[in-house]
């Protein structure tokens, strides 16, 4: 025994050394490859986020040319307006007009050297330093000067040059505030790097190249300190590297981008690298705990089973049971045992760490599909508010043109009568034609080729809408639009007022907004996707919502191709969808979103998704089995020694829990041995001791029982465990969890492996949420009467079923079967049930009219047609009750009909006995009465009485005098006997006869001896047939 | 009784003794060395306001020059040109590592280390200026340091360059003159390159070229203990590779 509990603690130990150890493996495992995938991920994050970098540097260039090319256009016409002299007499005051007109800050005029000549507003500058050379290079170029921004501390102003003549300029200077303004707005590196996903929950931030501040961070407190403070080493500030870097203590993998003067991180923390799979980790490594639990406590208990058991018996089988292998010898049953649960262990382990695997890489990879998609909505959204400033932009400047060529005309409408003179103005102005309606809406000039048009009045033509203007709206800016040849143009008209103020036809300026088209053509969701780098090997499409035809693929020849021939079944075209996708021959795992008018899918191949999961679910198995085979070698080993000191050994006087005390009398074995048909004996649990509401005490169980409970107790934790990481959820996992994702049912509904984990996940909150009822229950039954009992057992069953109903109607909820039209549909189910199981529904229907009714309860003494017998459970369906020669006959509730409940009122035993004629009754009388009390005292199961009844019949050969007493009903028939033989031994004392049938005899007959042989033979029969009819013992009854 | 009290009272004194004595002995050599920095110029010696902290080459080159002098951490003072000199010579610091270049007249007023780092001297104009070459500055106004040697070297160098000589503008800081560049008081500025790096801009280029070669090296007190001891280290420093790792660190 002491050596057995030394081999246990030394197994333990074993086992959380083997324990601990798979767990750290595990753990480095996971987190190499978590790490080798981020670095991937990162790299592939790098190269996105340089390409961002590079376009937004590309975008602001463009707006800055786009705001700049507005204004040079604008000084273009003021040197027009000077050159052509629209105010014959130019002095400051004109020039203030001009300002307004213009809608900028402040115009000059400037001879060669940069000599004031006009000026609208004071300039408070000197255009004559070198400073402004840019502007005389208009000089050389006959075009307008490069624009560029002189800060003089008061005031910051962007100049723009244009020729009038050989010796005069043009210079418009505007407050670049509003540029800036817009460049900030696309182009700060909150704008830029606030939409960028990194992992599932990094970020991107800024670090000044020049000073290692930090320029942008997520947390705004950390702008503007010190990234080398923080816990950033130079070193590792390396364009194109990637490494584990420290930001105030929290250690991030970090990939850098150098640009310009800037390093440009990505960062994922390593929690999320880490923890991410950590839940992987915990399950596999608790059902490898659990499986080496089992097998360690199997065994042992297998072992002890051995020692107690008895000792005849022991050594007759130990000589079987060892085979020897050197100074050890090997415990061949144990061992054999050891071996099929450790096998059907590592099976286990196999498949679940398989699946959590595959339940790991496909939530994240579903995951990151998401934050993908919506890294494209968030940058469709940007390029969208970027078109729109632009367009504004544009609108403005077209609206000034407008304004600019009406001023002209009403200075000088001469202008307008030359077609090469009004060509000439257009030039100046930007546009690409000049049209001047009258106030019918009818072209008097133009320098276009459509020189006879009216404005249509028809409501749906694109000049229609320019009728507003001869109502007196003062300009209209129409988007810009694809005209009949396809070029993209927009018309902006401005009303010409006559001296009243009245509206007076309209000039319209006809524009071809390159820069805006490319703006859009930007925006377009190709351009979008093309940019979206989607792990490795994945990408991303479109498919138009309509035609269904390829917006986008990264083949262009699949472009404008139906994305159905290429696969894609109908049930893809959805919003949210994440799942496998078929592209071609190749299968995809991917999420769709729905944005205006497509569906945009980023895909990773299939291939892509798993990572190493074998390799990983492969090598735990691997050394789980390493473990598992030292356990079970430790276990069924042992060192060989000679008989003696095994004796002594098993002379040890067994412990309190020594071997298994014999069941305490009066109480029923519950574990009982069954013989099995191939001549086997089992053991097992006795029918009562199932159907009782008790558990089984731990002595009275064999080593499986045990094992079973050891492994029930542990898949129990696991269920509280996950019922109380269901419960608080939020608390439980981080956003990036498997768990999180499984929980939250962002996932297809379907046959997958979420469904299953979802599933397994409601299976263990209702099965705990019913174990916990049904233990309330089971405590509540205790403190509670046979009635109480009754309906504890009813509701019991009740919560059984209910649960499993529940459970399977979530279950297919989850596997995507629509439970509403099940349910709907369980209308037609009862009915056709209650056709099919109308005794089934019978039953129940009784069963409950017995309980609610209290016809009789569990532990009452009924007698149901010919049976009587106590009742041991009322069920739903069917009742047991309980013979006296201890069977249990099953009673379907339908069949209850006719009962005797005698358990309600006391029950009386009775017991006729006759006396001769001959005799006095007086005598017997005055005897009985003073004998009955001492039966009564003789006899303690009575409860009143006995009481003599009279003479019950004057009978054929005596007078019959009953006596009765008083008894419980389960005492009644062994009461009667009682009774019977009392009344014997009193009237054998008195000498009172109890007449009995005479009967007349004959002489004798001599008997013949038996020979012998005949012995013999007897003997042989009776063993025969008593062989022969073993089976057919005759049941006993009372 | 009397003449144990006596005694341990003199034992007790010349422990006190004993241990005031090492103890002066110690804070001699554990002392913080003070070094005078610049805090203006990134990479070099830049003093960031939100932390209170310095920055740059020059910083990490103090630190480990304290720290191989066996000095109990170290002490910055922001020197700016002008007061440099005064600062050393004044003994308010122990050294100079101040982008204070090494040349003939210094080197009479003070011990320099061997240089750890070299620079060019450079003009930047305003891109809209339109120059791209020296001759084009013949007549301008190119804006210098006030206190530095760089306006005789700009005389000089663009006597050879253009007949109308150039008109030389000081100023106090770096900032100001950046400032009048960007006004267009001063039609260009010349620097060394490692200080223009801080003030360039997309509207700004350097014009080509280099007026001269700068070499900085620490400056300590005319004949004092510690020059030796200073010059030694950043020999070795630059013998292992210390200086070329912080270059490379601070490029």
């Amino acid at each position: 025994m002491k050596k057995l509990t030394k081999k246990a603690i030394v197994m333990i130990v074993i086992e959380l050394i083997c324990l601990v150890g798979l767990g750290v493996y595990l753990t480095s495992m996971q987190n190499y490859l978590s790490l080798k995938q981020q670095r991937r991920d990162t790299e592939q994050k790098i190269t996105q986020i340089r390409e961002l970098v590079q376009s937004t540097g590309e975008s602001s260039q463009r707006l800055k040319q786009t705001v700049d090319g507005i204004y040079q256009s604008k000084a273009m016409s003021l040197a027009y307006m000077v050159r052509e002299k629209v105010d014959p007499e130019l002095d400051d005051d004109v020039m203030l007009g001009y300002r307004e007109l213009l809608g900028v800050d402040n115009v000059f005029i400037l001879d060669m050297d940069g000599n004031i000549l006009y000026k609208a507003r004071p300039a408070g500058t000197d255009f004559t330093r070198a400073r402004y050379n840019q502007l005389r290079t208009v000089f050389g170029a006959d075009e307008p000067s490069q624009a560029f921004e002189v800060d003089t501390g008061d005031s910051q102003l962007r100049y723009y040059g244009a020729m009038i003549d050989r010796g005069h300029m043009a210079v418009v200077a505007q407050d670049p505030a509003e540029l800036d303004r817009l460049t900030e707005e696309t182009s700060s590196w909150k704008s830029v790097l606030e939409n960028v996903s990194v992992g599932l929950d990094g970020y991107s931030f800024v670090i000044s190249a020049k000073d290692y501040t930090f320029l942008y961070h997520p947390d705004e407190a950390l702008i503007g300190l010190d990234a080398l403070d923080a816990g950033i080493r130079v070193e590792d500030l390396e364009d194109g590297g990637c490494c584990w870097m420290t930001i105030n203590g929290e250690e991030l993998y970090c990939g850098v981008v150098k640009a310009d003067d800037v390093y440009v991180l990505c960062a994922v923390t390593r929690g999320e690298i880490n923890s991410a799979n950590a839940i992987t980790v915990i399950i596999v490594l608790f059902v490898f705990f659990t499986v080496i639990t089992v097998v360690v406590f199997y065994a042992i208990v297998m072992l002890r089973e051995e020692q107690t058991r008895d000792k005849a018996a022991a050594e007759e089988q130990r000589a079987e049971d060892y085979k020897d292998a050197g100074a050890f010898r090997w415990h061949r049953r144990v061992g054999r045992k050891l071996v099929t649960v450790s096998a059907v262990g590592l099976i286990c382990i196999l498949v679940i760490s398989y699946y959590m695997q595959t339940l790991y890489c496909m939530s994240r990879a579903s995951l990151q599909n998401t934050q993908r998609l919506e890294e494209v909505e968030m940058t469709m959204g940007r390029y969208q508010a970027n078109v729109d400033m632009l367009t504004d932009q544009y609108n403005n400047s077209y609206v000034s043109k407008g304004e600019t060529a009406a001023y002209i005309l009403s200075q000088r409408p001469d202008i307008f009568q030359d077609r090469e003179r009004l060509a000439e103005l257009s030039r100046a102005i930007g546009a690409e034609y000049l049209f001047v309606f009258d106030d019918q809406g009818k072209i008097v000039a133009t320098d276009s080729p459509y020189t006879n048009f009216t404005l249509s009045e028809d409501p749906t033509e694109q000049s229609y809408e320019f009728r507003q203007l001869l109502q007196g709206v003062p300009y209209l800016v129409q988007p810009a639009q694809k005209d009949d040849v396809g070029v993209y143009r927009q018309y902006v008209g401005v009303t010409i007022r006559d001296e009243d103020g009245r509206a007076n036809g309209f000039v319209q300026v006809s524009v071809q907004p390159e820069l805006l088209a490319n703006a859009v053509e930007q925006l377009s969701l190709s351009a979008v996707l093309q940019n979206i780098r989607v792990g490795v090997n994945g990408f991303a499409f479109a498919v138009d919502r309509d035609t269904k035809n390829f917006i986008y693929y990264p083949e262009e020849r699949y472009i404008g191709r139906s994305a159905a021939d290429y696969g894609m079944g109908e049930d893809m075209f959805r919003d949210g969808d994440s799942g496998y996708l078929t592209l071609g021959m190749d299968k995809y795992y991917g999420a769709a979103i729905e944005t205006d008018g497509a569906f945009v899918y980023v895909v990773i191949p299939a291939g892509e998704l798993f990572g190493d999961r074998v390799l990983l679910s492969l090598s735990t198995t691997g050394v789980s089995l390493v473990c598992l085979a030292l356990m079970c070698l430790l276990l069924s080993l042992e060192r060989r020694r000679d008989d003696k000191s095994e004796q002594t050994g098993e002379e040890t006087p067994a412990g309190p829990d020594g071997p298994i005390p014999p069941a305490a009398g009066g109480k029923r074995a519950r574990m009982v041995d069954v013989v099995m048909p191939d001549g086997t004996v089992k053991k097992t649990e006795s029918a009562f001791s199932r159907w009782s509401n008790q558990a089984l005490g731990w002595g009275e169980m064999t080593a499986e029982q045990k094992t079973m409970m050891v492994l029930k107790v542990l898949l129990g934790l696991l269920a509280l465990f996950i019922v109380v990481a269901v419960a608080n959820k939020e608390a439980a996992f981080t956003r990036t969890s498997v768990f999180r994702y499984v929980l939250d049912g962002t996932w297809t509904k379907g046959v997958n492996v979420f469904a299953v984990t979802a599933s397994v996940m409601i299976l263990c909150v209702v099965s705990v949420v019913s174990m916990l009822l049904r233990t309330i229950l089971k405590f509540l039954s205790r403190s509670m009467g046979a009635r109480g009992e009754t309906v504890i057992r009813l509701v019991n069953n009740l919560v059984k079923y209910v649960a499993v109903i529940v459970a399977l109607y979530f279950c297919f909820a989850m596997f995507g079967v629509d439970t509403a039209t099940l349910l709907a549909s369980a209308g037609i189910l009862s009915l056709v049930i209650g056709l099919g199981a109308q005794d089934l529904v019978k039953d129940i229907v009784a069963g409950l009219f017995i309980i609610f009714e209290g016809e009789f309860r569990v532990g009452d003494i009924v007698t149901i047609g010919d049976w009587r017998g106590t009742v041991v459970e009322i069920g739903v369906r069917t009742t047991k009750i309980e013979e006296p020669g201890k069977n249990i006959k099953i009673i379907n509730n339908s069949a209850i009909s006719n009962v005797i409940n005698m358990t309600r009122k006391e029950s009386f035993a009775a017991c006729d006995v006759g006396i001769e004629y001959g005799e006095s009754l007086e005598r017997v009388e005055a005897i009985l009465a003073e004998e009955l009390p001492h039966v009564r005292e003789r006899l303690p199961k009575i409860t009143d009485g006995p009481f003599y009844k009279g003479v019950s019949e004057l009978a054929d050969s005596g007078v019959i005098i009953k006596i009765v007493a008083q008894c419980a009903e389960g005492d009644r028939i062994q009461m009667g006997r009682d009774l019977n033989r009392e009344m014997k031994l009193i009237f054998d004392r008195y000498k009172i006869n109890v007449p009995f049938p005479q009967v007349v005899l004959n002489q004798p007959v001599e008997f013949k001896e038996a020979t012998e042989w005949q012995k013999r033979r007897a003997e042989q029969f009776a063993e025969e047939q008593r062989a022969l009819a073993e089976d057919l013992e005759t049941t006993v009854q009372s | 009784m009397k003449k144990i009290r006596t005694l341990s009272l003199a034992l007790l004194m010349a422990l006190a003794v004993s241990v005031f004595v090492g103890g002066q002995r110690a804070m001699a050599e554990e002392q913080p060395l003070v070094v005078g920095v610049r805090d203006d110029i990134v990479n070099f010696g830049f003093l960031n306001e939100t932390t209170g902290k310095y920055y740059g080459l020059e910083i990490d080159l103090a630190k480990e020059l304290a720290d191989r002098l066996d000095r109990d951490g170290v002490e910055f003072v922001t020197v700016t040109p002008t007061t440099r000199e005064d600062v050393l010579q004044s003994g308010q610091v122990d050294c100079l590592i101040a982008c204070y270049s090494i040349n003939e007249e210094r080197q009479e007023l003070f011990d320099f280390s061997a240089p750890y780092y070299d620079d060019d001297t450079v003009f930047m104009v305003q891109t809209s200026s339109c120059f791209d070459r020296w001759m084009d500055l013949g007549g301008m106004t190119v804006g210098v340091l006030a206190g530095s040697n760089t306006g005789e070297l700009v005389t000089e160098t663009m006597k050879k360059y253009s007949h109308k000589g150039v008109q030389l503008q000081e100023e106090d800081t770096y900032q100001d003159l950046s400032d009048a560049l960007e006004r267009g008081d001063v039609d260009a500025v010349c620097m060394d390159g490692c200080i223009a790096q801080a003030y360039m801009n997309d509207d700004r280029v350097y014009l080509p070229g280099s007026l001269a070669t700068q070499y900085y090296g620490v400056a300590t007190r005319k004949g004092s203990e510690l020059s030796e001891q200073v010059a030694a280290a950043v020999d070795d420093m630059l013998a292992d590779g210390t200086v070329r790792d912080y270059i490379d660190k601070w490029d």
